[in-house]
């Protein structure tokens, strides 16, 4: 019985000794085999076990199982060990050079204009605003006699129209669109009308025959100034990203009164006047004002009743002030080099 | 406008304030002030000498040594290339470090040996020109004529000692258009007060000699008076000096006279020859058809009926409000002179102005319409500078011809409706001291506007004035309420968002292109001119060919775009472009439709890679069931494009561009360009979306190798299997298509996988190969037969 102890002893003792450097996965199968297998010398013992007493039987069980139970645990560790050099030496082997560039993903972009025209909509709707277009062919009535523009308005030597016919004409603002709202929707209305205008003007880096335009138009009861100066700073302040200082400045336009530019503080020499805000400290972003009477009038509502702010602004200014963009002319020239860097 | 503030300080005190302070509160308070001039540039320590002699260099022929006084026993040895210098000369001398109206400093210099201590001015060191010193020369030294004193600073002498500012002045305020109108805004900007003008007291009892007609109701007032014994001569400096910061040029005391009164008080004046007018007698008429006029521009004009004309029995004196007859004009010889200050119709004056392309200070008046009221201090005016600047005598009563009503200009107002309109409070007597000061008269419950405001007409008017001096910087900022049923992107407009966001995902640059089109561009894309003008919409008054068509298709934009990228070495190019087209339909009416354009070019270019993008749009739209079939442009491959059908309706169509109309547009070889009507796009897309279970049963694949002719559309095959194989059918799929040796000649073969599958149960082996062979029954009728 102590033989059989001793034995048992010296097989693990063996095996440990045996085992504990392998880290080949052959040859640790082949030791599992030869110590834990069915042709084992632990195994040939625990097939003896029946062989012995019956309080010996107990106790020679217990001793093989303690040490098959040791040696199993080592061969699991050592293959375990083996399976994680294995990993290693496999990820080696994939090594990239991680600093090569990126497989090319070409994606396209959305034009710089339909971009901060996204912005600008955004942001209204997010005021409630609703979005509407209208005509690019207009007839006289709408883009000039509605809005308070009669024949021979000098305003209308400011705004080279082209002509279609003798009272259908490309319209040179956004705003008859604020006229054809009003003739069919009662207040209170809420839009913007973004969209393409004219001008008989010859290409250069600050003209265009062909601009966009974001007209806007709140009626209600009671709309003052003070509703207009508080919307058109928030939207502004949203569009910039951060707290820029604006001012109204009164201007004059035939289809609002009082009328009023709104200029937000240069961005480039933060109001100390340089060449962008041509010393002035501030630069023009848009034109804006209460709704004139007549036109309210001219749309069958009434002044008394109601009130409302409208303004209106040129895309291609305002992205050429946020993008740094000194010729208009490059928006509509289409170069990839340019719609790639939006 | 150009203001002087030496002028401004005539009726204004502003010794307080700074340059920019003023302009900065007149932007705010409404009148833009676009830049500031000093008058004398950067002129610093030049002053006054006199040349007492004159020596040749000995070295040089060119150079002449002068000697010049600078003070009582101070000279300075001067040496010019100027060859006007004579002895007894008064100069502008700059002295080491001086510095010349540019900035340039002048420093003490050697000419051949000889130490110039010093240089003598011309007029353009000064920054001036012969304009306001006609008497000087300007390729020389500006030998002074004005008194002064040796060793006197040269901006005292010669009044460059001023600021300028220049505004912007809007189409409403032609009362702006005047240094006392600018004065009047800013006393009431500053609440200071406006000095009253010195007026001349029409208290003579001589009736005027001058007859005077009016013929036309386009002249509502004609005041006139008689200028006797003139003596012309130049103006004095300080006029001349005023004139040119306004940007005026000096002619002579009686025409300087006029442009002062007119950039005075912004209301136009006209003097004549008086002995050149036939009996003193005026007639105001329209023009004969083609009547013939000799202006001071020099220039001879032809007249039409609608201009109106200054005329005497014999001749056209003046165009009125634009300019005079050259015959009649001022002279130095001028003994009498007839002044007119009138009132024309300001539109009759724009557009004689416009149609015979002279623009002129008065003309820019008229235009803006003037009350008639505002002549009478105008004349006045004018004949207490007559008397005042001793340019002549007035002996009899001014002439006065009204052809208008005399009506007040009363408007009600609302003191609360203001303070409503605006968003502030401001009590009763804050508003009326700013009305006041602005030239209004309050009464009672109305105010009464004064004769230069022609823009005032309703209360928003007058809330407006109250709000600019007010300031608008100091009205609050408060949110409106308003809120509307309707708000926010409409369908149509949100799907657009998502073709656009689509076409990015897909690599395509978005362009924007201009709505005309060249029709040299149908041209080369080989359309037929002729059919294509008959429905395009026609500018009537375009800037050039590029401008006199709006585009009937997108196409000819997207070739001009692409080709200028291929042009600029751009390898590939995938662009969009989402914009209208135009044209009229056989009753004349518009139509404005949205159109998408796609063009493609370059390494991953083909009609299959254009085809697959078309098709991502129509997932994305959610559109199934379409057909591709043939169609046939002009300007696309006869066998390379298709249009796209669904439901007996185009949505659009693609294709490759022929060879030729690549050349034409400087295009390389293959060149992809679809156009889609993006309304039918919409109308057939569906935003529905609806989850379907995924089955948990599997699917069996089947691959069909099939033979047919050439010509056969796979499509039609598809259709076939589609309908056959019916709902178990989860997708066909072609993945090869194979023509050679191993086949027959004209035919080919196309593989197909077929993939079924059921949702509710096991797809059994049985079912599916009765379901290909009814599948391949039915291909043979098409001539489809499976290869063996």
């Amino acid at each position: 019985m102590e033989d059989l102890k001793k034995k048992i002893e010296e097989i693990e003792i063996n095996a440990l000794k045996e085992i504990e450097n392998v880290i080949d996965f052959k040859k640790l199968t082949e030791l599992k085999i030869k110590y834990l297998g069915k042709k084992s010398e632990l195994f040939s013992i625990s097939k003896q076990i029946g062989n012995f007493e019956k309080e010996e039987r107990k106790e020679v069980g217990e001793i093989v199982n303690k040490t098959s139970e040791k040696l199993k645990l080592q061969f699991d560790l050592n293959f375990k060990k083996i399976k994680k050099i294995e990993l290693e030496k496999k990820l080696q082997n994939e090594k990239v050079d991680i600093t090569l560039p990126g497989e090319e993903v070409e994606i396209g972009k959305l034009h710089p204009l339909t971009q901060i025209l996204n912005k600008i909509t955004e942001i209204f709707i997010s005021l409630g605003f609703l979005v509407v277009k209208g005509p690019e062919i207009e007839t006289d009535y709408y883009n000039f006699e509605a809005l308070n523009i009669p024949k021979n308005h000098p305003a209308r030597d400011t705004q080279d129209t082209f002509y279609v016919e003798e009272n259908l004409l490309l319209r040179t603002q956004t705003s008859p669109v604020q006229i054809r709202i009003m003739e069919k929707t009662k207040p209170p209305i809420k839009i913007i009308s973004p969209g393409r205008v004219y001008r008989a003007d010859s290409i250069d880096a600050t003209h265009s025959p062909v601009f966009n335009q974001v007209e806007g138009l709140l009626v209600d009861e009671k709309i003052t100034m003070a509703n207009l100066k508080a919307t058109l700073e928030i939207f502004i302040k949203k569009l910039c990203n951060k707290d820029v200082k604006t001012r109204f400045r009164p201007h004059h336009f035939p289809f609002t009164e009082p009328s009023a530019e709104m200029d937000i503080e240069c961005f480039k020499c933060g109001g100390k006047g340089c060449s962008l805000c041509k010393n002035e400290g501030f630069i023009e972003i848009l034109g804006c004002g209460m709704v004139h009477p007549k036109v309210l009038e001219n749309c069958n509502i009434n002044p008394s009743n109601f009130s409302g702010f409208a303004f209106g602004l040129g895309l291609e200014r305002i992205a050429m002030l946020f993008y740094d963009i000194k010729d208009l002319r490059l928006f509509y020239e289409n170069n990839l080099k340019f719609l790639k860097q939006f | 406008m150009k203001l002087s503030l030496n002028w401004l300080k005539d009726y204004v005190e502003i010794e307080n304030l700074t340059a920019e302070e003023i302009a900065s509160k007149l932007t705010m308070s409404g009148s833009k002030v676009e830049t500031i001039a000093k008058d004398g540039g950067q002129i610093k320590d030049i002053i006054i000498g006199k040349i007492i002699s004159i020596k040749k260099h000995e070295n040089a022929d060119k150079l002449l040594i002068c000697e010049v006084l600078i003070n009582e026993n101070e000279t300075k040895r001067i040496i010019t290339s100027a060859q006007n210098v004579v002895e007894g000369a008064f100069v502008a001398v700059c002295l080491n470090n001086s510095v010349i109206y540019d900035g340039m400093v002048i420093k003490d210099r050697n000419f051949k040996g000889i130490k110039s201590q010093g240089m003598m001015c011309s007029l353009g060191e000064l920054g001036l020109s012969k304009d306001a010193f006609p008497y000087a020369i300007e390729d020389g030294i500006f030998l002074i004529e004005e008194e002064c004193k040796i060793g006197q600073d040269v901006k005292t002498v010669l009044g460059l000692k001023d600021t300028i500012l220049d505004f912007e002045i809007t189409s409403n305020r032609p009362d702006c258009l005047s240094i006392y109108g600018l004065a009047r805004e800013t006393a009431a900007t500053f609440s200071k007060n406006l000095k009253e003008i010195e007026l001349f007291n029409d208290d003579l009892k001589k009736e005027s000699p001058i007859k005077v007609n009016i013929k036309t109701d386009k002249c509502t007032r004609y005041m006139t008076v008689l200028i006797e014994n003139v003596k012309i001569a130049p103006s004095p400096l300080k006029i001349r000096n005023r004139l040119r910061v306004s940007g005026i040029k000096p002619i002579n005391n009686v025409v300087d006279l006029t442009n002062y009164v007119m950039l005075e008080l912004g209301v136009p004046m006209h003097a004549f020859d008086a002995e050149k007018v036939e009996n003193l007698e005026i007639t105001i008429r329209n023009a004969k058809k083609d009547e013939k006029i000799n202006t001071l521009d020099n220039l001879e004009h032809s007249l039409k009926e609608e201009d109106i004309i200054i005329s005497d029995s014999k001749k056209p004196l003046a165009i009125a409000g634009v300019i005079g007859a050259k015959e009649c004009s001022v002279t130095n010889n001028t003994k009498t002179v007839i002044l007119e200050v009138a009132c024309f119709d300001g539109e009759t004056v724009r557009k004689t102005s416009k149609s015979l392309n002279i623009k002129t200070e008065s003309a820019l008046r008229f235009e803006k319409g003037l009350n008639p009221k505002v002549c009478e201090q105008t004349i006045k005016r004018a004949c207490n500078l007559i008397l005042n600047l001793n340019i002549g005598e007035i002996n009899t009563k001014i002439k006065d011809l009204k052809n208008f009503k005399e009506e007040e200009n009363l408007i009600k107002i609302d003191y609360s409706y203001i303070n409503n309109f605006i968003g502030i409070n401001l009590k009763q007597e804050e508003m009326q001291k700013i009305l006041i000061s602005l030239g209004f008269k309050v009464e009672k419950d109305c105010v009464k506007v004064p004769e230069f405001r022609v823009d005032i007409k309703n209360i928003a008017d007058l809330a407006e004035e109250v709000a600019r001096i007010y300031g608008y910087d100091k009205i609050p900022c408060v949110l409106p309420c308003t809120t509307t049923k309707n708000f926010g992107l409409s369908n149509e407009q949100q799907i657009e968002n998502l073709i656009k966001n689509t076409a990015t995902s897909l690599g395509l640059f978005e362009i924007f292109t201009f709505s005309f089109v060249d029709p040299s561009l149908y041209e080369k894309m080989g359309l037929n001119e002729e059919e294509i003008l008959k429905n395009s919409v026609k500018i009537k008054n375009p800037f050039g060919k590029e401008t006199s068509l709006m585009r009937r298709t997108l196409l000819a934009s997207m070739l001009q775009t692409l080709s200028y990228n291929h042009r600029n070495k751009i390898k590939d190019a995938a662009l969009f472009e989402i914009s209208k087209t135009y044209e009229k339909d056989e009753t004349k009416k518009i139509k404005e439709e949205e159109k998408i354009s796609i063009g493609i070019y370059g390494k991953n270019a083909s009609f299959f890679k254009l085809k697959g993008i078309i098709e991502c749009f129509l997932k994305a739209l959610q559109i199934n069931d379409v057909e591709f079939v043939k169609t046939s442009k002009p300007y696309l491959h006869p066998f390379i494009s298709c249009e796209i059908v669904k439901e007996n309706q185009t949505l659009g169509f693609f294709g490759e561009v022929m060879p030729n109309v690549c050349e034409n547009f400087k295009l390389c070889k293959k060149v992809y360009v679809a156009e889609l009507n993006l309304l039918s796009l919409i109308k057939n897309s569906s935003t529905e979306k609806k989850f379907k279970p995924i089955s948990k049963f599997p699917s069996i694949e089947r691959d069909l190798s099939l033979i047919c002719d050439e010509e056969q559309p796979s499509f039609e095959i598809v259709k076939q299997i589609k309908k056959t194989i019916g709902n178990i059918l989860e997708k066909v799929e072609i993945f090869d298509v194979y023509k050679g040796d191993q086949l027959e000649n004209f035919k080919k073969s196309i593989s197909f996988k077929i993939t079924m599958r059921k949702q509710d149960a096991t797809l059994k082996d049985d079912e599916v190969n009765s379901k290909i062979t009814e599948t391949l029954n039915n291909l043979e009728k098409l001539n489809v037969f499976l290869r063996k």
